[in-house]
């Protein structure tokens, strides 16, 4: 139902893009909205043909969409209401109004029943409720539309926290989980905040920082579940999310909870409000300003944690109903608050109301965190063609290198070197050693560095071309959501085409990534001509978590060869053999030929797409195929080693403040960086805890996800305002 | 027999080549190697002959390894149910995947001291397989992928699972006889059947004295609080309660892998006399929200229903298995209901 809401939202926002679509004056000012991609608009040079419009608030919306927005709420309550019904009619066999009985007065299965169905509820709306309100107060907070507890990582640290208490400190994972996830929910959201502090908070970079804090604990925490498989066993469940209950104790928690929360809330409301309009004014006023901060930190904080510890992660639903919020012009704190309670545990409502249906078709678990992240995509992509009307900071951030000649022979001699000494210094049966063992060096090492390499070149590539052609440099496949799309399409083409009567083969396999990665690409283009391309990489979020909550669906469903896929696509080399590697270097140096072939008219493509054409670049056919190849490039590495790495992200401003300034430069520098990372990165999962593994994606994604922390914090931002 | 491939040859290359020397030498001949290796695998074995005694010389544990005698099968198995089996045949595998959980997981029998970890059971070594003196893989389906990096190492798969919609002793008779085969020795394998037997046989007349009023088990294995998996029909409990003349109760019809995802409510259907087993490992969270659970006191399991709590055995296991978890019900403490 959710589904549907959104639908009713993109009719809105397409009904009225005549009016919407243009961006505002000061946005155009910036580089990253004059997207090369918005070429393929008609109009040959969208800024010049369009009036500039003074930006416009959002409660200037029309009323005609204000009604619209109101339609789909009234439709979001009776769906909401409706699935409760069908629940109730489908699972509960008594008279209605039993429902509502005491527990300790009816027979076992029927309590069961009503505690699956009516604690169930309450606990969805509650959780629903105060993960709305979280968002809404982090949104006050940072002034920011796209801030929640999903996007800012908050969710993410007490997850971590629990899980490696859960693994380490069983014990005070049971009495004292609240604290401690309390405790990494204030890491998480602490390191986000430090991040985007010396930006000023500004909206991208705080996105940004909190997407890539969000990958970065992700990847530890595949680490440790990796690992520690057998302990974690019980942790799948949690982490999915799942709401269904069998007694009223997490029901009445967080009842107290929200009751608690209102009366601490109440006093915060006219500060929030002075602050809402503006900081210094409020400071005048004699508003304790970082005292307040501190305190809705705090609440955030712990409300967050409090939900985690008690039902796990479910991810956008705060995100959802503050936005929603944001849609309807609601503009007083305090009735914001409460519509976002109101919301949050409606679509909460609803979702787990789906996901119970759902259960005896689909004839398995269906965790409401899991769903949530289906349908977070969706929900991101309705967000972004609503945020082109929002008046928002637009920011480029700016990564300079020098200028300096670079000796290509001698990295390229590095590169060489490395993988030689990755396939020599190991660890085998006697420890650590230089192996001079030729067989085993080329039936297994060599294999493995090679395929390594042949990705991490991939995606160097596939991130120069990225950041070039949408000249954002925040982009690259992973980011993006491409390589994501690719890997859902080989989840899905491993699940479905059997039904279709194709065999599962690697050529199928390969056909269906690629169609993934070819539908994100051509989603991202079709927004690209409608949002500035900042918001672009909320996509990547959003299709990262569809496929989050497919991984979690998969793993739940506790079929063998499904798992044995998901290690398969958790990024590690493990299947790389003598006999194909060769194909994979093939096609990554026909790729990188490719690319070398189309620099040319990308450096005239990325000075503007009217310069571009008055040039006499064909601008429609070189945009395709860089896409194509960009596709190309995302699917075959996601295929060898899984989609989530930051490779692409990292290795062109690596290459950049290397002194590869020019794109000549730029491409075959990051390429043979791109290679030089991954092969280390295969390296250490392999022989670090020997004959242990741990996927060279995901130590890859450590690796850049750190570095590119790093690069964040020093990045400086040109401000365009 | 199959043949031996691990000799002791020539000590190593010497080391005092220069390093860089030695390195180039290697990219120059692993790409030449690899260049054309479909058409070379012989010699490549070849190679890898050499290099196993070369491996040897080096190392003191190795040959350790190695101390049987010659005409014996070493065996990899990532697979912990062949392992298992085998180890309890007393013929061990030299290497099986995962064993730091072994024990918490699988627990009987336990493993020799020399057994070598092959890392991740469905990701085994490859790599480490190689440098070890194996002359047989033996693996399952589940390990398919695994397949093609044994390289020269022949693979066997052998599964013991149903065959039909019931789990029947055949079904695991028939692979036991298989491992017998793979390793040469039929004899082993059919002393250690009937051993088996008379194990299980041993421990039900065990548990009758113990126990005498429970015929009735249901097992399950939790997920969460909420979540558990039950053990039907085709599942390995099945053969082990037909041996020891008890009665599986289920709720409906199991998947491939033996079980059905149940909700702990569905508990509620089970008769009043029917004993629930819960298997190990149970985490310590989860334990405390059962405990929580307004419905597993309502249910009365430890009190007015009869429970016990069963140490870990390997659901996927062989034959090994079924003897030990007879082993593990003979001692087992069963609580309130049929049991007091």
């Amino acid at each position: 139902m959710t589904i549907n809401t959104i639908h009713h939202g993109n009719a809105v926002s397409s009904s009225q893009s005549s009016e919407l679509s243009q961006p505002t004056s000061e946005s155009k000012r910036t580089l990253s909205t004059r997207s090369s991609l918005s070429s393929q608009n008609p109009s040959p040079n969208p800024p010049s043909n369009q009036a500039p419009k003074t930006p416009r608030p959002k409660n200037t919306s029309s009323t005609a969409s204000s009604g619209r927005l109101w339609t789909a709420l009234f439709i979001l309550m009776v769906l909401s209401l409706w699935s409760a019904w069908a629940l109730v009619d489908q699972e509960w066999t008594r008279p209605v109004r039993d429902l509502l009985i005491p527990s300790a007065q009816l027979d076992i299965a029927s309590m069961a029943t009503q505690l699956h169905i009516v604690a169930t509820s309450v606990v969805a709306l509650l959780a629903g409720g105060l993960l709305g309100v979280v968002s809404i107060l982090l949104q006050q907070l940072v002034k920011n539309p796209l801030a929640s507890d999903t996007t800012l990582g908050v969710g993410v640290g007490a997850q971590l926290a629990m899980l490696i208490v859960t693994l380490f400190l069983p014990s005070l994972a049971i009495y004292g989980g609240l604290y401690v996830a309390f405790v990494g929910a204030l890491i998480s959201m602490g390191l986000v905040f430090a991040l985007a502090a010396p930006s000023r908070f500004n909206p991208l970079i705080l996105i940004l920082a909190g997407l890539v804090v969000n990958i970065l604990l992700a990847a530890v925490a595949n680490v440790l579940v990796l690992f520690f498989a057998e302990r974690s066993n019980g942790m799948l469940s949690w982490a999915a999310g799942f709401l269904a209950q069998n007694s009223w104790h997490t029901s009445t928690m967080l009842a107290i909870t929200a009751v608690v929360m209102a009366l601490v809330c109440l006093p915060l409301l006219k500060p929030l409000t002075l602050m809402s309009l503006d900081d210094l004014q409020a400071k005048r006023l004699g508003v304790p300003i970082n005292g307040i901060r501190t305190l809705v930190v705090l609440i955030v904080a712990i409300v967050t944690a409090l939900v985690i510890s008690e039902v796990g992660l479910i991810g956008f639903i705060g995100l959802g109903a503050a936005s929603l919020v944001n849609a309807l012009g609601i503009s007083s704190v305090s009735k914001r608050l409460a519509a976002a309670f109101a919301l949050g545990a409606l679509l909460l409502w609803l979702t787990i109301n789906v996901a119970l249906l759902l259960e005896p078709i689909l004839d398995m678990q269906i965790p409401a965190g899991a769903l949530t992240g289906i349908l977070g995509a969706p929900l991101i992509i309705w967000l972004i063609l609503r945020q082109r009307r929002e008046r928002i900071e637009t920011v480029t951030p700016m990564l300079t290198g020098k200028h300096t000649s670079i000796a290509f022979w001698r990295w390229g001699i590095t590169v060489l070197a490395l993988i030689m000494l990755a396939c020599l210094f190991v660890q085998d049966v006697n420890g650590w050693g230089l192996s001079t063992d030729w067989a085993i060096a080329q039936q297994y090492r060599l294999p493995r560095s090679l395929s390594a390499a042949a990705t991490g070149l991939m995606l160097a590539i596939a991130g120069v071309l990225l950041q070039t052609l949408t000249r954002n440099p925040m982009a690259s496949p992973e980011v993006l959501g491409v390589s994501s799309g690719a890997a859902l399409g080989v989840i899905l083409g491993f699940l479905l085409l059997p039904s279709l009567g194709l065999s599962a083969g690697a050529g199928t396999l390969l056909i269906s990534g690629l169609s993934g990665a070819i539908a994100v690409l051509l989603l991202i283009i079709w927004l690209a001509r409608k949002v500035s391309s900042g918001y672009l990489l909320l996509v990547g979020i959003g299709i990262a978590a569809m496929m989050d909550g497919v991984m979690h669906m998969v793993k739940l469903s506790g079929d063998p060869r499904l798992e044995a896929m998901l290690s398969w696509l958790s990024g590690t080399t493990y299947s790389a053999q003598p006999s194909t590697v060769w194909y994979l270097i093939g096609i990554a140096l026909i790729l990188f030929a490719l690319s070398l072939l189309i620099i040319k008219p990308l450096r005239v493509l990325g000075l503007g797409t009217g310069i571009a054409r008055n040039l006499g670049v064909a601008v429609t056919p070189v945009t395709l195929a860089l896409l194509v190849l960009v596709a190309a490039l995302s699917t075959a590495s996601t295929l060898a080693v899984g989609p989530l790495s930051f490779i692409g992200l990292m290795v062109p401003h690596l290459a950049t403040s290397l002194g590869a300034v020019r794109l000549e430069r730029q491409l075959p520098l990051a390429a043979l960086l791109g290679v030089g990372v991954m092969v280390i990165a295969d390296w250490i999962g392999r022989y670090v805890i020997f004959p242990y593994e741990l996927p060279a994606g995901t130590i890859a994604a450590i690796i850049g996800g750190a570095y590119f922390l790093w690069l964040i914090r020093k990045v400086p931002v040109a401000v365009s305002r | 027999m199959r043949p031996v491939f691990y000799q002791y040859k020539s000590p190593k290359l010497s080391i005092c080549v220069p390093l860089t020397t030695l390195k180039w030498l290697t990219v120059s001949i692993c790409l030449a190697l690899t260049a054309c290796s479909n058409t070379t695998t012989v010699k490549s074995a070849d190679q890898l002959n050499e290099s196993h005694s070369k491996n040897a010389t080096k190392a003191d544990n190795h040959t350790d390894d190695t101390s049987r005698p010659n005409d014996t099968i070493n065996i990899a198995s990532p697979d912990w149910g062949n392992a298992a089996t085998l180890t309890a045949m007393g013929y061990p595998p030299i290497a099986t995947g995962d064993v730091r959980v072994w024990d918490r997981w699988v627990g009987t029998p336990s493993l020799p001291i020399s057994i070598i970890d092959l890392g991740i059971r469905y990701q085994p070594n490859a790599e480490l397989i190689a440098q070890l003196p194996v002359d047989l893989v033996v693996d399952n389906f589940f390990y398919q992928h695994a397949r093609n990096l044994y390289g020269d190492v022949p693979a066997e798969s052998v599964m013991f699972a149903a065959k039909g919609d019931t789990a029947t002793w055949a079904d695991y008779t028939g692979p036991t006889r298989k491992l017998g085969e793979l390793i040469d020795n039929t004899k082993l394998a059919e002393d250690y059947i009937t051993k088996s037997q008379q194990d299980i046989n041993l421990a039900s007349k065990r548990f009758q004295q113990r126990y005498p009023k429970v015929n009735k088990f249901a097992v399950v294995q939790f997920a969460d609080a909420n979540n558990m998996r039950m053990y039907v029909a085709n599942s390995l409990f099945k053969p082990a309660f037909d041996q020891m003349d008890k009665e599986l109760m289920v709720l409906g019809k199991g998947n491939s892998w033996g079980f059905v995802p149940i909700r702990m409510g569905d508990l509620a259907q089970l008769d009043k006399d029917t004993c629930l087993l819960i298997i190990d490992p149970l985490s310590p969270i989860t334990r405390a929200e059962i405990a929580d659970s307004l419905v597993w006191q309502r249910l009365g399991y430890g009190d007015a229903r009869c429970m016990g709590e069963l140490p870990p055995v390997w659901i996927y296991g062989g034959m090994s298995s079924l003897v030990s978890l007879a082993d593990n019900l003979s001692t087992v403490v069963l609580k309130g209901g049929a049991a007091s």
